[in-house]
């Protein structure tokens, strides 16, 4: 029971010393000397040094409000320059003129882009300095250019008969045939056609047949490698020589 | 060339290809059965076999593109795979792959279906270019390298791939270096109209088509196909043609309408070509016809436009034969 009564007390007790303890520690903080002078000495009001104060106003430092601009260089001086000069072509006056002078130059930049894609569209090759330039190919071969209605066939027929060169010599045979179909329009002469092209123009025609057949003795002998002899020599240039009267006869 | 022209010549023929000449047309015989004209480009498969080299057919669906490829490896009495190439296809379903044996603990490779005499790839162009590529080696080598080792594939070995035109949907165009290993690009067109009318007649007249297929019967085999591509190997080719075919894949790559010429493969492809078409057509030596014929299937491909030609509208067949008409034939 006492413990209870004792309990009952206890709030008010710890009330009672929450009040006393900083009343007795505010006290004791604040010297005497000090709260005297407080109450004895008059404020001293602090003014600002206006010499201070100037210098700091005169700092670069502290020029928040001004536009400081760094140094061109000398690109940027080299393209104000341009600027300058074209502006001076243009007429304007205007004394800054980077921006404008931009714009002039993106103009002349977006009509050259212009230019050269139609250009490319239309295929005009008149400079070649903007596409792939194609170099020239040089075949290193022999080759057989000769126009057959240049060439003297009956010397250089014989000259090969008389230096054994069969080969050759059915070869002019042949392409001399071809002149003579060509000068009588039986068929159109051009390096690039193939023998069998030759004969195919001439469908529905009579000389077809033995000319296929010359034409296969030819392919044989020029393209088949086998050399010829001298009586084997002669049996083609007789269907040769056959077929050309035949195309006599024909004309 | 036949017999009697020679005796006029009074020369012996250099090499006879009456055995090969009449395989030709047994094989052409046989694939009459089934399939209606589409003759050029049933030579040029039976070129390629002979010549040894792989062939991309190119055509719109429903033209018998595969079952002319079916028919060709029938008439062959060799070993033929069909792999139908999908977007999700793997390299490792093309080729094989390496299987785990527990009860050995040894791996063990297990062959994929590219171990074959004559494979098929149907719409080649369906697979991503990562399957593509696990193509190059056992098409230009004729072996796969796997773990380290090296499998060789048996002889003969061909491919013949289809692809849809890579306008259709879901077709990816096919790497360059893949291209460049097919010795032709053949592009199958529409039959004619009576082509049309006999495909219609031959089935609603015959029935049993199917049965007919079946009995296809082969007319060569793996080790005469190999003999075969000996003899092919023989055909004279003239000094002046080899010339010619080099000017002609010189001239791809000066071309100024195009952005990728032709590599050296493809001369060994165009001479080795009209070798075997010479040799087809009983002939013991190449012409400039045979060139010229063949310089389109062996170029298409191979060759790329320059963007401005391809705006115009041009094909690369357009450009090979511009290339042909400036070249003058030896002669």
């Amino acid at each position: 029971m006492r413990f209870k009564q004792v309990r009952l007390y206890l709030p008010f007790l710890f009330l009672l010393m929450f009040w006393a303890l900083p009343q007795h520690s505010f006290a004791a903080a604040l010297p005497d000397s000090t709260a005297a002078a407080n109450q004895h000495q008059p404020l001293e009001v602090r003014q600002i040094n206006p010499e201070k104060l100037k210098s700091l106003q005169e700092s670069e430092d502290f020029k928040y409000y001004q536009d400081v601009r760094p140094d061109l260089t000398a690109w940027e001086r080299f393209w104000r320059k341009v600027g300058q000069w074209l502006n001076s072509l243009l007429g304007s006056s205007k004394e800054d003129t980077s921006d404008s002078n931009w714009n002039y130059v993106t103009y002349i930049f977006l009509i050259g882009i212009t230019v050269f894609v139609i250009i490319k569209l239309l295929q005009i090759d008149f400079v070649g300095l903007f596409g792939r330039k194609t170099s020239k190919v040089v075949i290193p071969y022999e080759t057989y250019t000769e126009d057959i209605h240049e060439l003297n066939f009956q010397s250089l027929i014989e000259e090969a008969e008389t230096q054994g060169d069969y080969r050759r010599a059915i070869r002019l045979y042949y392409l001399n045939m071809l002149k003579v179909l060509t000068d009588l329009e039986l068929i159109k002469w051009t390096p690039s056609k193939t023998n069998r092209t030759y004969v195919t123009e001439l469908q529905n025609n009579p000389l077809q047949r033995p000319f296929a057949h010359i034409t296969q003795l030819f392919e044989y002998v020029w393209y088949g490698g086998s050399a010829l002899n001298e009586e084997s020599f002669a049996a083609v240039r007789q269907s040769i020589q056959e077929f050309n009267r035949s195309i006599k006869a024909k004309a | 060339m036949d017999q009697i022209e020679e005796t006029v010549l009074g020369l012996e023929p250099q090499a006879d290809f009456s055995e090969l000449h009449t395989a030709v047309q047994q094989i052409k015989d046989e694939l009459r059965k089934r399939i209606i004209g589409q003759e050029q480009f049933i030579d040029l498969l039976l070129v390629a076999l002979l010549a040894d080299g792989h062939v991309l057919i190119e055509g719109v669906p429903g033209i018998a593109k595969t079952l002319t490829a079916k028919l060709i490896a029938r008439t062959v009495d060799v070993a033929f795979n069909r792999i139908q190439f999908t977007p999700d296809l793997m390299p490792s379903d093309v080729l094989g792959t390496s299987v785990f044996h527990p009860g050995t603990a040894t791996f063990d490779f297990k062959k994929g279906p590219i171990f074959s005499s004559i494979v098929l790839i149907d719409e080649i162009n369906r697979a991503p270019a990562k399957t593509q590529a696990s193509l190059f080696e056992v098409m230009e080598e004729g072996q796969i390298t796997h773990d380290g080792k090296e499998y060789t594939m048996a002889d003969p070995f061909v491919v013949l791939a289809t692809q849809n035109p890579i306008e259709q949907e879901g077709t990816y165009r096919l790497p360059e270096a893949q291209l460049d290993r097919f010795m032709f690009k053949i592009l199958v067109g529409y039959p004619s109209l009576q082509e049309e009318v006999s495909i219609l007649e031959i089935h609603h007249q015959r029935p049993s088509l199917q049965r007919e297929l079946d009995e296809i019967q082969p007319v060569l085999t793996s080790g005469k196909i190999v003999q075969l591509r000996q003899q092919v190997k023989n055909v004279h080719v003239d000094p002046k043609v080899l010339e010619y075919i080099a000017s002609i894949i010189v001239q791809t790559r000066a071309n100024k309408a195009l952005y990728l010429g032709a590599s050296p493969r493809a001369s060994l492809a165009l001479l080795s070509s009209a070798k075997a078409l010479a040799a087809v057509r009983n002939r013991n030596f190449v012409t400039p016809e045979d060139v010229q014929e063949l310089a389109h299937p062996v170029l298409r491909h191979r060759i790329q436009l320059t963007p401005e030609k391809e705006m115009e509208g041009a094909t690369p067949d357009d450009v090979i034969k511009q290339i042909i008409q400036k070249i003058e034939v030896p002669r």
